[in-house]
């Protein structure tokens, strides 16, 4: 059957609105597996150059990609090990103080009245007793039982991580064999291309994401290290530093919302705490989280992370909304590093396909 | 006689792992590896199919690897277009147990040359990227592998040296007699 260019098109239109189509439905079905695999693959990409390593003690590949694998098995296991209790701890604190009511209000109202009256405008026309009560109501009603299920959702995500570890696993191992099946459906053609571009991009996703990973250890690290410091010499008394640290370190892979997303709980553990020289703590404590920004966007993300993969604000912004619409939490969280592997895999596709002529 | 008729058969019958193993032991670039660091590339090599008239690499393309003819017949064919005039030159013809873009292992020069299959061939693949993975992984297999291709590099500058020199001195001698 001899087809017109025009009838050629209108097939291949037809066909592809109907792959979306097919893709829009059952995407949504396959959201936990595809969540999965896709963790799996980060975590590969991350971790395949220490499988490397362990290979040249020579440690056969598939004892290597074991050995890597209980080790994050193990830190996993005793970070989680660690932050339960501490987040379980912390969410009985605040329950005991909401239960002494007066105590706590008083507590948070002397304290954020002395902050407002070192301000350098006037806050009297706020009613700040009134917003506190408010304030504290609702976070009676939500705050213990959110913290409680964030360290039961954290067993849980460990749980589900088991299986993500698992794939991880087999990538790690068995990734020749992967690379090679895929390549075999790859026509002649377009197969020296392909190689050649599988190799880029992996080799370019790796330095990005190990960039992410050690910039969120560093803004993790740091925020520790500052707000040691701040408990030293200000004698502030400020509690779960490193659950504050992991936290920031983490909330870092969200641009913009992250670093004060990264603050706020340290500011709110002042608040708690109620140090003599509260405001002074307060500003000490905003100003190491400054401090540790501008160290992670000035020197350590540019050189960890690159600058070919920045993304643009509004990118950033609507790959933000996606993720957390798809995902929540963990959807932002993901969101860039997916948008910055997207944008590595384009635009190695772009340089480098236009140099084979087909 | 028996040796000539039951030869291909037995090939044949032979596994084609040990089939690729012997033909990458033929290769001077994988000469003096044990049979242990054999079995590592085999592991990295690709084994393609090829029908008549396709390309292996095309003139201009990216150099991304070496290729080893494993049965067939290719030709090596240069394409030279000057004012308008587009020409091409054959290079040289290969066969089985021969091998090409040995040089591509160490940069991404483009080719010089396309590699045309004259009839049904099958080739194995190995890529600068699985060379440089192989010198991370096994530092040591990875440095004799790039040793002998440093040493096929030296022998060709080598030739090409003496070559250079045998002309300028016959256009010494040219001059002279002039």
């Amino acid at each position: 059957m001899n087809l017109t260019e025009n009838q050629r098109f209108i097939i291949r239109l037809i066909l592809f609105l109907a792959l979306i189509t097919g893709l829009i439905l059952i995407l949504p079905r396959l959201k936990s597996i595809i969540t999965v695999i896709v963790i799996s693959i980060l975590m590969f990409t991350l971790l395949d150059s220490f499988v490397d390593k362990l290979e040249r003690f020579k440690i056969p590949r598939a004892l290597s990609a074991l050995m890597v694998i209980l080790i994050i098995l193990l830190l996993i296991a005793f970070g989680i090990s660690r932050v339960v209790p501490l987040v379980e701890n912390a969410a009985k604190q605040i329950s005991q103080s909401f239960n002494s009511e007066n105590t706590f209000t008083e507590k948070l109202e002397t304290g954020i009245v002395s902050l407002t009256n070192k301000l350098p405008f006037n806050t009297a026309t706020i009613d700040i007793p009134e917003r506190i009560n408010g304030l504290i109501n609702t976070l009676k009603k939500n705050l213990p039982t959110a913290l409680i299920g964030f360290a039961r959702g954290l067993i849980s995500t460990f749980s589900s991580f088991f299986f993500v570890l698992f794939i991880t696993f087999f990538f790690l191992k068995d990734e020749r064999k992967i690379k090679k099946t895929l390549i075999r459906f790859v026509p002649n053609r377009y197969f020296e291309m392909s190689i050649n571009l599988m190799d880029k991009i992996q080799r370019q996703l790796s330095a990005y994401l190990k960039g992410l990973f050690l910039a969120a250890t560093n803004v993790g690290i740091t925020s520790i290290i500052g707000l040691f410091l701040v408990n030293t010499f200000l004698d502030a008394g400020i509690n779960y530093i490193i659950l504050i640290g992991l936290w920031a370190g983490l909330a870092n892979l969200i641009p913009y919302v992250g670093p004060t997303a990264g603050a706020i709980p340290a500011v709110i553990s002042v608040l708690f705490t109620q140090p003599p020289n509260t405001f002074l703590v307060v500003l000490a404590v905003i100003a190491v989280f400054v401090l540790v920004q501008f160290i992670d966007n000035n020197f350590t993300s540019p050189y960890l992370v690159g600058k070919n993969v920045e993304l643009h604000p509004l990118i950033v912004f609507l790959v933000l909304i996606i993720g957390g619409n798809l995902m929540g939490l963990l959807g932002m969280m993901l969101a860039v590093p997916i948008a910055g592997i997207i944008k590595v895999t384009v635009g190695e596709i772009l340089t480098n396909a236009p140099k084979y002529r087909l | 006689m028996t040796q000539v008729l039951w030869s291909p058969i037995r090939k044949k019958d032979r596994p084609q792992e040990e089939m690729i193993m012997d033909a990458l032991r033929n290769v001077h670039i994988f000469k003096n590896l044990t049979n242990k660091e054999i079995k590592k590339i085999l592991s990295l090599v690709y084994t393609r199919k090829y029908k008549k008239g396709d390309y292996i690499f095309k003139q201009g393309h990216p150099g991304n690897g070496m290729y080893i003819i494993l049965n067939g017949t290719i030709q090596i064919i240069q394409e030279k277009r000057e004012e308008n005039i587009h020409q091409e030159e054959l290079l040289a013809t290969l066969h089985s147990g021969d091998f090409l873009g040995e040089l591509s292992l160490l940069d991404e020069a483009p080719r010089s040359a396309s590699a045309l299959c004259l009839e049904q061939t099958e080739a194995l693949g190995f890529f600068r990227g699985d060379l440089m993975d192989l010198l991370n992984r096994d530092p040591l297999l990875g440095s004799k592998i790039v040793l002998n291709v440093a040493r096929v590099l030296a022998e060709r500058l080598r030739i090409t040296n003496q070559q250079l020199a045998d002309l300028q001195e016959k256009e010494a001698r040219h001059v002279k007699e002039e």
